[in-house]
């Protein structure tokens, strides 16, 4: 177990750590609430490289993500997310969003740098926002 | 150095490692013609997320993403202090009784492996006489 995110769902798509740049997690809720919104969006964001799969079977895993962006209807809209940052033998967080949809997909690839870069949002299904999990600050199974 | 401190269902204790920065920010209406007593006190703190591997300081900014994160309204209030001490002298002390979490992001560059959060918090409206501001004193 290293670094990586697992998209189960209508396609299964692994990024692995030699991709992954940065990740995130956000919760927002609305700016101008007297007390705690239900109003909650819960998002994930990673970025990363698209390079090339040199020997490799498996083909370029980060197509499969802009692929996924462009379901817009059907089983293959909502899937399940597990992110995990691990560092020093340490899983400092892991993400669990088991009904996500796409927020945001962005790639680039430009002469001046010889790999493209993604970046990728998604955002938890707000009628099942109460399934989303939050760990960390464990040792590395 | 500053610290933040969270008491309830996602109790946490950020040390100076791990708090960088901290604002205040009271927030009044501005198209009023005379003092409206609609204000919220709203306090962002901002700093690193660090692992606990070779013997490190671990941190408990885990709690803090937890508490975020959670939906029952009965875990959603936290008792919040931040302190922020400089020559042996409490400068500022705010503490908010019935805090309760506007926003927080936090993120993970891999490549450097340096993590970091942004906690945005604020009083209860209907409990705003609680929140208290102290400072000047020693430690």
């Amino acid at each position: 177990m290293a670094t990586k995110v697992s998209i189960t769902g209508a396609e299964n798509i692994e990024i692995g750590e030699k991709i992954i740049t940065e990740m995130g997690f956000k919760v927002v809720t609305p700016e101008d609430s007297n007390a705690r919104s239900t109003d909650v969006s819960k998002i994930f964001w990673f970025k990363g490289r698209i390079i090339p799969q040199i020997g490799g079977t498996e083909g370029e895993p980060v197509s499969k993500l802009h692929q996924w962006s462009m379901v817009k209807t059907g089983a293959g809209v909502y899937r399940a997310v597990t992110a995990e940052y691990q560092a020093d033998s340490n899983t400092v967080r892991r993400y669990n969003f088991p009904k996500a949809y796409v927020l945001d997909y962005d790639e680039t690839f430009s002469d001046l740098e010889g790999t493209g870069t993604f970046h990728m949002e998604i955002c938890e299904k707000k009628d099942e926002n109460t399934k989303v999990m939050v760990e960390g600050g464990f040792a590395a199974e | 150095m500053y610290d933040l401190k969270a008491e309830g269902a996602f109790a946490f204790a950020l040390s100076e490692e791990t708090v960088e920065r901290f604002e205040s920010k009271i927030d009044i209406p501005k198209n009023t013609d005379g003092r409206a007593v609609d204000t919220a006190a709203t306090m962002t703190v901002t700093g690193k997320i660090r692992s606990a591997g070779d013997g490190g300081v671990a941190d408990s900014t885990i709690q803090a993403a937890q508490w975020a994160n959670n939906m029952d309204d009965s875990k959603a209030y936290q008792n919040t202090t931040a302190t922020a001490t400089a020559a042996g002298q409490v400068l500022r002390r705010t503490i908010l009784p019935n805090a309760f979490v506007v926003g927080y992001s936090e993120s993970f560059n891999v490549a450097s492996g340096v993590g970091s959060f942004e906690l945005k918090v604020r009083q209860k409206k209907d409990l705003l006489e609680g929140y208290q501001i102290e400072g000047g004193f020693g430690l």
